[in-house]
């Protein structure tokens, strides 16, 4: 069965999460695109969209309609083109709400698992819990015994899954980072025992989808999580051996800023950290430490946060809830002070100040990460940049450089792991996958590390 | 008719800005000044280089589709909010597509060449940011043929027709001649928006502005034989000018 029969039916489970809600935008443009080829009239598609809840299957339904409407908005060329024969529809305007309303009928919201019965594709996006997850795949595959799986999971080993439910090798990695319908990135991670077909079928979805893909191993964590739960201790690490000289509010906002600032990236580790939630941080580095033999990842600062209450995470609009910063108008404002109990706002009292006085001088040439990311001298500006911050004295720039080296010995060891084939596969995923202007594996670290 | 039996004088020009993507006050997502903003701007402005709006003996307002843009019609009905005195006097809206502010002036002259007025304001008025360049494209198809022409033309419809025309180009003197040029025309036009600072590309900061225009074109977004950069942008904004007789002019 090729990729045009099995995206006739096709579910999605957790649809209304996060993740799943984006993979099921995904697909319904995807198949309504197909059912609208002459060839395909006679064909029946559905998107059976399941979750637990009825009230979040609704918001789910409120979110695909303006976002389908973006993504027609965006194929506006092509979609005149499949429509040329429709004569009823003229204007761009008749034939975006013509191609949303082919994609909203795809949509098969529901609560019932059993609704998915003879699926052919099936998207897992549930709980990052891999009893949970085997336990509903099994049910799945009672009644959709043909079907392929493709998991979300960012941690669990496709292995784990494939054994523990007996899919012999009709499983594979399917990492869409978030949000899914905006970022490129797609870790494709195959097990010994995936089936070839599998892979091929999902590299060929993948390039429809126009999805960007690296291949990871099957080790826990895979690429993006292996580095960025690295580097999240890396972080906490020093807010540890800071904290007693800024305290550790003032630790979280200096090494943010270092994170950030310093080395250029979008946003800083605490504030990627909320980004993805502080308990699903959590539990990946818990999945990490319980399928990587030889390596404990756990965090101090993180458990007592999450034990405080502050989680993070998004609400359902897309919005940052408060986690370890607090946010206002979308930015990071405070910091949770575990101390206090609340959060210290940026602007009350000078403890930021004190912080950004042991920073010390920000080294020249550095620039803000929006700035450079569409210079086309971006490398040459980087290079001069971290050549400043090789020879600066600031104490600011002395975090940088060791979280620089810090951040390559990571990407390396993924490499040397077999978790990575190639550090361009490391590259590869930071730079798409976490918006980086620069892979951890890259010569700046040398420079620094020489200093 | 070989030469204007009057003479004509135009004077007291005001422009507001032209508000759209590249202007640091653009925000797509926030609330933006509607019509009556602009045609109070640009009134105004003419009228507070005369001593008196009560001088005015007729007004015209030309526009381009501000019943869909904007949904609303008879624009002419809005002119006295640029100044009180203005009601009650002959006031016409005027439309042709593009040349819809210079249908405004034309206008004006003829009603001085026909001793019917020794003054007259005219603006030119467009709104057009209210819609998706998506949908901008289809109401600005109006100014087609469109009953005719709309349903198989492109998706942006006079893109369409300008890629066309630079298709032809391309075949004609090659393509690397023609899209240099079209590169420096545009680097040109945003070399000349930094010295006006109404200008809708007067924050234009890009540096490198030759090797933007030089952008490959890319059908499956756009248009075969144009970029982007081609294209002049969609504008919010208005001017307005006062034409006079010699008598009016007095």
């Amino acid at each position: 069965m090729d990729l045009d029969a099995r995206l006739e039916k096709v579910a999605v489970l957790g649809a209304a999460g996060k993740m799943g809600s984006g993979i099921a935008l995904l697909l319904a443009a995807e198949m309504a695109k197909q059912k609208i080829k002459p060839e395909n009239k006679d064909r029946t598609y559905a998107l059976h969209a399941i979750d637990v809840s009825d009230e979040a299957l609704c918001g789910l339904v409120s979110y695909l309609r303006p976002q389908i409407t973006k993504i027609a908005e965006k194929s506006i060329v092509a979609l005149r083109e499949a429509y040329k024969g429709r004569e009823d529809l003229v204007e761009n305007s008749d034939i975006i709400t013509a191609f949303v309303d082919e994609a909203m009928s795809v949509v098969r919201p529901s609560s019932k698992l059993e609704s998915t019965a003879g699926s052919r594709l099936i998207f897992e996006a549930i709980i990052e819990n891999k009893d949970i997850k085997i336990d509903v795949l099994k049910k799945l595959d009672a009644i959709c015994p043909d079907a392929y799986y493709l998991t979300n999971t960012s941690s669990i080993p496709i292995t784990v899954l494939d054994e523990g439910v007996g899919l012999g090798g009709r499983i594979i990695g399917y990492h869409f980072y978030n949000p899914p319908a905006v970022q490129k990135l797609l870790e494709l991670i195959s097990s010994k025992s995936t089936l070839p077909e599998v892979v091929e079928l999902g590299t060929e979805l993948a390039g429809r989808l126009r999805k960007k893909v690296f291949l990871a191993n099957d080790i826990a964590g895979f690429i993006g999580n292996g580095h960025f739960m690295r580097d999240i201790l890396h972080a906490t690490g020093e807010v540890a051996r800071l904290s007693g000289e800024l305290g550790e509010a003032g630790a979280v906002y200096a090494m943010n800023r270092v994170s950030q600032d310093y080395l250029i990236r979008p946003m800083g580790i605490f504030q990627l950290i909320d980004y993805v939630g502080v308990d699903v941080c959590r539990f990946i580095m818990q999945v990490m430490t319980e399928h990587i033999e030889g390596e404990t990842l756990e965090d101090d600062l993180l458990d007592r946060m999450a034990e405080a209450g502050v989680m993070g995470g998004q609400y359902a609009n897309g919005s940052q809830k408060d986690g370890i910063l607090k946010y206002e108008g979308g930015r990071p404002a405070g910091v949770y002070d575990l101390e206090k109990g609340g959060y210290r706002l940026f602007a009350d009292g000078d403890w930021t100040a004190k912080s950004d006085e042991k920073l010390g001088a920000m080294p020249e040439g550095n620039a803000a990460w929006r700035a450079l990311l569409m210079d086309p001298k971006k490398e040459q500006k980087l290079a001069t940049y971290f050549g400043n911050v090789a020879s600066s004295d600031a104490f600011g720039a002395g975090l940088a450089r060791t979280y620089l080296v810090r951040a390559k010995e990571i990407a390396d060891k993924l490499v040397s792991d077999g978790v990575a084939n190639s550090p361009e596969d490391v590259n590869g995923v930071m730079t798409n996958g976490f918006y980086h202007l620069y892979g951890p594996i890259n010569e700046y670290a040398g420079l620094v590390a020489a200093a | 008719m070989k030469k204007l039996r009057r003479r004509i004088f135009a004077t007291a020009g005001s422009n507001t800005i032209s508000l759209g993507t590249g202007r640091k006050e653009f925000h797509p997502k926030k609330p933006r000044p509607g019509l009556e903003h602009y045609i109070k701007e640009a009134g105004q402005g003419a009228l507070a280089q005369i001593n008196d709006a009560d001088n005015i003996d007729e007004g015209v307002i030309g526009n381009f589709m501000a019943a869909r843009f904007n949904r609303q019609g008879n624009l002419a009905a809005m002119m006295p909010m640029v100044d009180a005195k203005l009601e009650y006097k002959p006031l016409i809206r005027v439309e042709g597509a593009c040349g819809s502010g210079g249908l405004a002036i034309s206008t004006g002259a003829k009603s001085i060449l026909a001793e019917m007025a020794d003054t007259v304001l005219a603006i030119g008025v467009e709104v057009q940011n209210t819609v998706k360049a998506v949908y901008g494209a289809d109401i600005l198809g109006g100014a087609g043929y469109y009953a005719g022409q709309r349903k198989n033309g492109h998706a942006y419809f006079f893109p369409g027709k300008f890629s066309d025309r630079a298709g032809a180009a391309y075949e004609k003197y090659g393509y690397d001649k023609v899209r240099e040029a079209m590169a420096r025309w545009y680097e040109r036009a945003v070399l000349n928006a930094r010295e006006c600072p109404k200008a809708q590309e007067h924050h234009n900061s890009t540096e490198d502005l030759f090797a933007a225009g030089m952008t490959p074109p890319n059908p499956k977004t756009f248009c075969e034989h144009i970029n982007f950069y081609d294209c002049s942008k969609v504008s919010d904004g208005a001017s307005a000018v006062i034409l006079a007789s010699e008598e009016g002019l007095d």
